[in-house]
């Protein structure tokens, strides 16, 4: 028998039975269920749209204009006769990918940030008033002037909802962090001689985890909002995508003839970020068993 | 008590100071040339060095910027590239629909969140407690302009109680005035009073735990006076700071606003400055919606003294 054989199964039943407190823990709240299980239904519907989609999503059809929902159009037509319900089918992909990927960048750069911000104090200086400044200018107003700089399309959607998302995740990696290197393990590291980086990303960032996992769904929801409503003022990602933002878009003029255009997706919308958020809520709950003793 | 207010003030400054540094390279360091963009495809060279000139692109950077803060400090905030009007006179002239719009949308959201929170932290965990926080996760997902039609349908279209959309200034009566903004500021109140009803909930049920609340209901005091006064007065600063930093949201969702309800304000005037990329709009909008942000974070930093004497008679 090698040491090999010998450690396979405790490091086995370590990974069990974390997966069931997991479990246990998804089970007892109400809302991470219920959010999940919207989210999981919503990315399905985005995932399967080539498949879901009963017409082509940018086929026109003059002949078929501002028909109310049917058996043919379910979600009815919009003002050019395209399938409002491949439409919608089609932009939860956009959503989702704007929403996903402003998490992922904003936990990415902020907690760069933040550790350093922690760890540094000249860093810290410098880099939280300009954090401070970003946070003074309203991100809904900051992502629509970005959308002025640059040529408009997806990756300029992404970064310009990032930017204004960012200063809030760097300020919670810095408190946690703050907090967490004056703990004896950290002391205890840094007299064994662990460098640096490697207390940062070993021993630091996988106790910051936490909040930060809870703050990028929050981010998320907020970004697949905030996607929409570029769209619904007209300088989100190009006119032709069926984002749901651009879908809204459309449909905003023809509101008191069809409201069918804006309804569907609106509503896919709302779930769409009403999901993230009970995740969101539910998972803070869940793993910071301190506030969740108090609810 | 005068040193707080004076390092308040100088940390305000110290922001400002950052954001016009963040406007003023943002316009700088976007991927395009702003005077290529202004001058369009059949720009000349001569055009190009022309707008160069006119936005001061030609200067090196840090005269450019000091120039421009200078400018700013004597109220000076350009021109719109297109109108030529001056960028404070259209926004002087766009600033009574938002400031109304703010405004009764703030006082909806203060007046129905407070009581609200306060409830559903008394009674926590119960089904009004539930009731109340589920309105609040869901006007706080689902997106402004789905709340505003659906209102619009219900009670302007189908009940024909309001108008549908449009603003009346207070010059033409207060009636007409106040008709147009009910429904604009109940579509956006409804976020805000989302997000207010949370935060108060949150911070009075950790108020409600204290020692002094259980010795105010161990003497008999009855429920009314320990939620509103004993309670509320120990929450309120968190309260109010959430109410503050709100603004940078209630700001935001005011651009939104102003679009589905055609409302001529400040949002509507930002939209039309990116579509057509006239910069030192966007650049005077930033700032002032920064600065007026900036401003009221500050009064909510100095009333901490109204509700905290220990503040108050901070000596040093």
């Amino acid at each position: 028998m090698t040491s090999a054989d010998i450690a396979a199964p405790s490091a086995l039943d370590f990974s069990r039975k974390r997966r069931h407190w997991f479990l246990r823990g998804v089970a007892r709240h109400v809302t991470v269920a219920i959010g999940g299980v919207l989210i999981a239904v919503l990315i399905a519907t985005a995932i399967l749209a080539p498949w879901l989609a009963t017409h082509d999503p940018l086929a026109l059809d003059v002949t078929q204009r501002l028909r109310a929902p049917s058996a043919a159009h379910w979600f009815g037509t919009d003002n050019l006769g395209r399938d409002v319900f491949s439409r919608t089918v089609y932009g939860g992909r956009i959503s989702l990918l704007v929403g996903i990927s402003v998490a992922l960048l904003t936990t990415l750069v902020g907690s760069m940030l933040g550790l350093l911000a922690g760890m540094y104090r000249w860093f810290d200086a410098v880099i939280m008033r300009i954090m401070d400044g970003l946070m003074a200018i309203p991100a809904i107003l900051l992502a629509v002037s970005m959308m002025a700089l640059a040529r408009p399309g997806l990756l300029t959607v992404i970064i310009a909802i990032t930017i204004p998302e960012v200063p809030r995740m760097v300020r919670l990696v810095r408190s946690v962090v703050m907090v967490i290197r004056e703990l004896p393990y950290v002391e205890a590291a840094t007299s064994i001689g662990v460098r640096t980086p490697r207390l940062l990303f070993r021993y630091i960032l996988p106790n910051a985890l936490t909040p930060m996992i809870v703050q990028a769904t929050y981010v998320c929801a907020s970004a697949v909002l905030i996607e929409s409503y570029l769209g619904f003022l007209g300088v989100g990602i190009p006119p032709e995508t069926p984002s749901w933002g651009n879908i809204l878009s459309d449909g905003r003029s023809y509101v008191q003839l069809a409201f069918w255009i804006i309804f569907f997706p609106g509503m896919f919308l709302g779930f769409m970020v009403l999901a993230i958020n009970m995740l969101g809520d539910g998972l803070r709950d869940m793993l910071d068993p301190k506030l969740a003793r108090r609810f | 008590m005068l040193n707080f207010i004076l390092r308040k003030i100088g940390s305000t400054a110290i922001v400002m100071m950052v954001v016009a540094v963040i406007v003023f390279i943002m316009i700088r360091v976007g991927p395009g040339d702003p005077a290529a963009v202004i001058a369009g495809e059949h720009a000349t060279t001569e055009d190009l060095e022309r707008i160069r000139r006119s936005l001061g692109l030609d200067e090196p950077m840090l005269y450019q910027f000091l120039h421009w803060v200078g400018r700013l400090m004597g109220g000076d905030f350009g021109q719109s590239l297109f109108s030529r009007k001056p960028v404070l006179e259209l926004i002087a002239g766009r600033l009574e629909p938002t400031l109304s719009l703010a405004t009764t949308t703030m006082l909806f959201a203060v007046c129905t969140a407070i009581p609200l929170g306060i409830i559903a932290a008394w009674q926590v965990g119960r089904w009004v407690d539930r009731a109340v926080m589920a309105l609040a996760t869901v006007a706080f997902s689902f997106p402004i302009f789905i709340i505003g039609y659906g209102l619009v349908w219900g009670f302007a279209l189908k009940l024909r109680w309001l108008p549908v959309q449009g603003f009346r200034p207070l010059s033409q009566g207060p009636t007409l005035y106040l008709t147009h903004l009910v429904l604009p500021s109940l579509t956006l109140g409804l976020v805000f009073m989302a997000l207010l009803t949370r935060m108060t909930r949150s911070t009075m049920i950790e108020v409600l735990g204290e020692d002094y609340i259980r010795t105010a209901r161990s003497k008999g005091l009855s429920q009314v006076p320990i939620l509103f006064k004993h309670a509320l007065q120990n929450a309120a600063i968190p309260i109010v700071t959430t109410i503050g930093s709100g603004i940078a949201l209630l700001i935001g969702g005011v651009v939104v606003a102003e679009s589905v309800f055609a409302i001529p304000g400040i949002g509507r005037l930002t939209i039309e400055a990116v579509t057509q990329r006239d910069y030192p709009v966007i650049q005077g909008v930033l700032l002032l919606a920064s600065l007026a942000y900036v401003v009221i974070n500050l009064l909510v930093d100095l009333s901490y003294g109204l509700f905290d004497p220990r503040i108050r008679n901070m000596t040093s």
